[in-house]
């Protein structure tokens, strides 16, 4: 006769994914990583101040042009989706090469419940390095300067916007590739710069398959391009750029769990 | 007896390697044993028990629910896995007190159970330091103390005395005696096998990924009616005594060791033989006499020879 | 009487000293390449990382096919140095691949001190793991250059049969060192600091990465030469400009070659110092 105790329910999605997010957020957020990301992510800002100490002269660009340079391509288009891969594959992964996926598949929480914790503390993560970073550029380049004149406040909110998408979609793409592949570095970072970084520049249709082209698109007062960029660079409207990130994000991180929920884990010393 | 871990005609195998071959066994309240060479199986049957991998075939039953993928059973569960796998940041009160709050526990609670815990496993003192600090014998308690501290009903420990020094062996041995008297399942995977005669007499024996033996360790022996047992007598007049036994139809060897003076012998019917002895014991001095191969070890040795 | 004696045998101490061996790093290099080669991954990506070396010599075998092709594509240093700065991405992809986890997941298994529980000095273990990292570098870089040239030499020997177009083999030589020597130090820094193999891979991309666009922004603003020195990939160009004696690209016209190797001398030798302070066998825990 076999023992069918009379056994508590699974807890809930909320509760079980809350738990986790502060244990996935205390492993993330205080940690050396996540002090040099952010040092990295606010060299504009050193940047910044070194130009307002020692203004060169003849300026070409104004302190507004220089802060769309910036959020367009230090950001959106080559740190924020590093960021990205540096986090979002880390997400079970981590807990898979430090073997301390265990404790979390012996405890009574879905694995949903566990992804969608691990998820929250990414976005917490990379929001908290990032967000910071840009306001203070912007703060650096614009506000009190005679360059910063005209610039509002309205821009600044969409930029924060933009990169708060664009951490998500390639979060949830990295998520995926995470939980996919024993080894996503190298996969990731050939995505990162022949997919996004080179077809995302070529002629016809070609770009519509790419995230950075739509998130590109999102900052409005983004600079011209140069070179070669400069014939081919296609741009989205503002509201088809987040319907199409924000489902490419949701489909990715749905895969993700579906993948996740099904794996076996052999974890052994 | 009701079982709260069942396997039934259980296999499992990676690619081509068979890890567990047609597994059927179950278990109810109390501490067993579960014991094998390196490569026996071991680690993936407890990792079939406690639900992190899913059975090629055949079926695997936790507290009544398939073991992989139901989570709600975990609330009665807990593991002590063989990996050396911590948040090295955190302390251990830390530790102990996040996996508890992910077993469902408020902040408060959590924290008392782990304290608890963690006063059990005799780590009171360095519950705020990191566990990156941690001795080895440390580390193995506190991982301990985590798969004890929500007070399950069924308790899988691989390897769980590892780097413990003598006096933490016995307070760890104790305690998983205690829990088995409680009416707990424990199942422990171990190669201290004088270790695990203190804890448990029930066992069971793997080897090569299959079940060579299960159940009372004195029974499995007597079940081994093919293999003479082993007595060592000690008696004031060994020679007097040896000349006498040497007539006895049912023995199969005996030896006088010179260095202790004592008789060896290999019977096949004890009964008869420890009749015997009895009778001679006032002429010969006999002062002591015992059964030297009723141990895991003998028990063990012959299952894998057969 | 006998004079027979048996002695007792115990322990005893061994007053002879044995010098150490010399070349002590070879073994090192040769078990992390011989561990490299036997991942399929590691052997596809040198394979894919000779396709162009395959397509320039396509191109050179048309030029001497249909000789007024040569007037668009010459074959001349140029050639080489751009063939050689089209694989840098090839190079970082391999430099994440073969390094990033060689010090990191020695660090953090307890590997190092098994290393260092031998005969061997800590300068002897990086430079075993510097040379698996040379090797690998090579692979993408130097060997495939050195190929280029003898292949395009004998495919066009009017072109490059001259003696003195065998200059262009130390030139081809001397740009490989100055891409591989920075890369290798920068990828083992990572690994040492990062402890973890992904984290160490990223980093590294993050330094050349963060460093180019940095430099990108602070030339737009300033339009300044000197804004390339913040890129380690422009001031490694600017040092293959000025071996191969090419025009400078727009970023780093002005800037003096001089200043490049300097800078890129000193993060080399930045690099063997972090390295030489930061890989310890034991970790104090606060």
């Amino acid at each position: 006769m076999t023992g069918a105790t009379e056994a508590l329910p699974i807890r809930p999605l909320w509760g079980g994914a809350r738990d986790m997010f502060y244990i996935a957020i205390e492993r993330m957020l205080p940690r050396p990583r996540s002090f040099w990301v952010f040092m990295l992510l606010a060299l504009p800002v050193f940047f910044g101040i070194l130009l307002r100490i020692y203004p060169p002269k003849g300026l070409p660009l104004t302190g507004f042009e220089l802060y769309g340079i910036v959020v367009a391509l230090f950001f959106v288009r080559n740190l924020l989706p590093l960021v990205a891969l540096l986090f979002g594959s880390a997400l079970i992964a981590d807990a898979v090469d430090s073997k301390t996926l265990t404790y979390f598949l012996t405890r009574p929480i879905s694995r949903l419940s566990i992804f969608v914790g691990e998820f929250m503390a990414y976005l917490v993560t990379v929001l908290t390095l990032t967000l910071p970073c840009v306001v203070m550029t912007y703060l650096v380049l614009c506000v009190g300067t005679p360059q910063g004149a005209g610039f509002g406040a309205m821009d600044l909110v969409q930029d924060l916007g933009a990169c708060a998408l664009t951490l998500f979609t390639y979060g949830g793409v990295f998520a995926l590739l995470g939980v996919s592949l024993k080894r996503p570095l190298i996969p990731g970072l050939l995505f990162l710069f022949v997919w996004e970084g080179f077809v995302a520049n070529f002629p016809g249709d070609a770009p519509n398959y790419t995230i950075s082209a739509y998130a590109r698109s999102l900052i409005r007062h983004r600079p011209s391009e140069e070179g070669l960029a400069e014939l081919f660079s296609k741009f989205f409207g503002v509201g088809e750029s987040v319907l199409v990130l924000g489902i490419v994000g949701v489909v990715s991180l749905a895969l993700a769990i579906w993948i996740f929920s099904r794996r076996e884990y052999v974890i052994s010393s | 007896m009701t079982a709260r871990v069942v396997f039934q005609k259980a296999s499992r195998w990676y690619g081509p390697v068979m890890a567990l071959n047609d597994v059927s066994f179950e278990l109810g309240p109390g501490v067993y044993g579960l014991l094998g060479p390196n490569g026996a199986g071991k680690s993936s049957l407890l990792k079939l028990a406690s639900g992190q991998l899913r059975p090629s075939q055949g079926k695997v039953e936790l507290l009544g629910r398939p073991a992989f993928g139901s989570p709600d059973v975990f609330h009665s569960v807990g593991l002590c896995a063989d990996t050396d796998a911590f948040f090295e940041d955190f302390t251990g009160l830390q530790f102990v007190s996040a996996l508890l709050s992910l077993n469902g526990f408020d902040k408060a609670q959590a924290h008392k159970l782990a304290i608890e815990a963690i006063e059990i496993v005799d780590l009171k003192e360095a519950m705020h330091r990191k566990i990156g600090g941690y001795s080895k014998g440390m580390r193995q308690r506190i991982k301990l103390a985590q798969s004890i501290a929500h007070r399950p009903e069924v308790l899988f420990l691989d390897e769980p005395l590892t780097g413990m020094d003598p006096q933490n062996r016995k307070r760890i041995s104790d305690l998983l005696k205690r829990l088995g008297d409680e009416g707990r399942t424990v199942l422990v995977s171990t190669h201290i096998l004088h270790e695990l005669e203190q804890v448990t007499r029930r066992v069971l024996l793997i080897h090569n990924g299959r079940v060579l033996a299960e159940g009372d360790l004195g029974e499995i022996r007597d079940l081994l009616d093919r293999h003479p047992r082993s007595v060592r007598i000690k008696a004031a007049d060994p020679r007097g005594l040896a000349r006498e036994l040497v007539l006895l139809p049912d023995l199969v060897s005996l030896n006088l060791e010179d260095a202790t003076g004592h008789l060896l012998a290999e019977i096949k019917k004890p009964d008869a033989f420890f009749t015997k002895v009895q009778e001679l014991s006032a002429k010969h001095g006999v002062l002591e006499m015992w059964v030297t191969d009723e141990n895991l070890e003998s028990v063990f040795s012959y299952l894998v020879s057969k | 009487m006998s004079s027979s004696q048996i002695y007792e045998q115990h322990y005893r101490r061994l007053d002879a000293s044995i010098p150490l061996r010399n070349q002590r790093w070879i073994p090192i290099a040769r078990e992390g390449l011989k561990a490299l080669v036997s991942f399929r991954a590691y052997l596809a990506l040198i394979a894919i990382a000779s396709l162009p070396l395959l397509v320039r010599l396509v191109q050179v075998y048309f030029t001497t096919r249909f000789p007024e092709t040569r007037r668009i594509v010459p074959v001349d240093d140029k050639f080489f140095f751009d063939f050689l700065s089209q694989q840098m991405p090839w190079m970082l992809l391999m430099s994440a691949y073969a390094g990033a986890g060689l010090i990191a997941n020695d660090m953090r298994t307890g590997g190092l001190l098994l290393y260092l529980s031998r005969p061997l000095t800590l300068g002897d273990y990086i430079l075993g793991k510097v040379s698996i990292v040379f090797a690998s570098l090579s692979m993408v870089t130097l060997v495939p250059g050195l190929v280029l040239f003898f292949g395009a030499r004998s495919l066009a020997p009017d072109v490059l049969g001259d003696v003195s177009h065998l200059l262009l083999i130390p030139k081809i030589v001397a740009y490989a060192l100055v891409m591989i020597l920075p890369a290798t130090g920068l990828v083992l820094v990572m690994s040492a600091l990062a402890r973890n193999a992904r984290f160490a891979g990223l980093g590294f991309f993050f330094v050349f990465v963060g460093s180019t666009v940095a430099a990108a922004i602070a030339w737009r603003a300033t339009r300044s030469s000197y804004a390339g020195l913040i890129s380690v990939q422009a001031t490694l160009r600017r040092a293959g400009e000025a071996i191969f004696g090419v025009k400078p690209s727009r970023m780093t016209a002005e800037l003096p070659p001089e200043a490049a190797f300097v800078v890129l001398a000193i993060l080399v030798i930045g690099c063997l110092f972090v390295l030489k302070t930061r890989v310890r066998a034991v970790e104090i825990v606060k």
